[in-house]
């Protein structure tokens, strides 16, 4: 007989001993929105352990060209993202602890979010939180995997305390984006690649794969089609004055 | 007219003065200083770097925005 995770346990080095260890994982997803629905949803239906969905909004039309776990009806009643992301996920893979949160990730909350966890998924929406997210992580310390999206482009980035550049390392002195869904648009396949990618090396961390994690910042378009790993260097600067790399 | 040479950004030709500085190009495609990822030739340019780093011919330049949003 299979079970649900048949196809995936025939992976190499995954195996019985590897969908266990997804099941003991908890990870957080920081924003529910195009990349944190999507990616909680390939999350989900892999067996993670338990999800801490966070997200302060509600489901609202606007989101459903991308945002895939939502459909019509929550729209309309404007459900909150975190508890209508539940109920599917629920719908979908009944093994996974869910633990939806209404909230935005901030200075005051953060630590508290990010308790317990094993993993955080970085799908928030703007600079600032990630940035926040970044040195709580090194203080925790605690791996994480970032991505983007704007337009038809993003970005993916695992960051693993001590072993990789921290974000703060690749933009030392964070401003204003230059690109911003509000004015330049999302598109919707942009979005699902960057959280296929995001999703793809959480498990690889929660597998302890490392040697197969991205070693870059993977850098995708879809619109023209590129797919650039950009290896950080330093350039002889000092060490980062936040993480020391 | 000052010497020109002739690079490629962002997968395009274009002919720019001779001793163009880094700073410059960025400016010359209004490209924000700040949170860009710039590759000259396959290699990444920290961004503290970039005032000393001169553009010279054939240099294949890629100033990459990232996209914070979700
Ligand atoms: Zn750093």
């Amino acid at each position: 007989m299979p079970s649900r995770y048949t196809m995936q346990e025939l992976l190499a080095g995954w195996g019985p001993e590897g969908q266990a260890r997804l099941g003991r994982a908890t990870v957080v997803v920081l924003g529910l929105g195009g990349l944190g629905g999507t990616a909680a949803l390939l999350l989900a239906r892999a067996g993670v352990g338990r999800l801490r969905l966070v997200d302060p909004d509600r489901v609202s039309l606007d989101n459903l060209h991308r945002q895939l776990l939502y459909v019509e009806v929550d729209a309309a009643q404007g459900e909150p993202k975190a508890d209508a992301a539940t109920q599917r996920l629920a719908q979908v893979n009944r093994e996974v602890s869910l633990e939806p949160v209404m909230a935005e990730f901030k200075k005051d909350n953060g630590a508290e979010l990010l308790r317990g966890a094993d993993l955080v998924l970085d799908c928030l929406d703007r600079p600032q939180p990630r940035f926040l997210l970044n040195d709580l992580c090194l203080k925790l310390p605690l791996p994480w995997v970032h991505a983007g999206v704007v337009a038809a482009q993003g970005q993916v980035l695992v960051l693993r305390p001590r072993v990789t550049p921290c974000l703060r390392c690749w933009f030392p002195e964070p401003g204003e984006p230059a690109l911003t869904s509000a004015r330049d648009g999302i598109l919707g396949p942009a979005a699902a690649v960057m959280a296929s990618l995001q999703a793809g090396e959480a498990i690889k961390l929660l597998l302890g794969r490392d040697d197969a994690l991205l070693t870059g910042m993977l850098m995708v378009s879809l619109w023209p089609p590129s797919f650039r790993e950009v290896r950080f260097s330093r350039g002889g600067q000092e060490p980062c004055p936040v993480c020391g790399y | 007219m000052p010497p020109t040479i002739t690079i490629t950004v962002d997968g395009l030709a274009e002919d720019v003065p001779q001793g163009l500085s880094l700073p410059q190009l960025i400016e010359r495609h209004q490209a924000q200083h700040k949170d860009l990822i710039v590759e000259i030739n396959g290699r990444f340019v920290h961004p503290k770097t970039y005032d000393e780093v001169e553009i010279n011919q054939g240099d294949r330049v890629e100033l990459i925005h990232p996209a914070f949003g979700g």
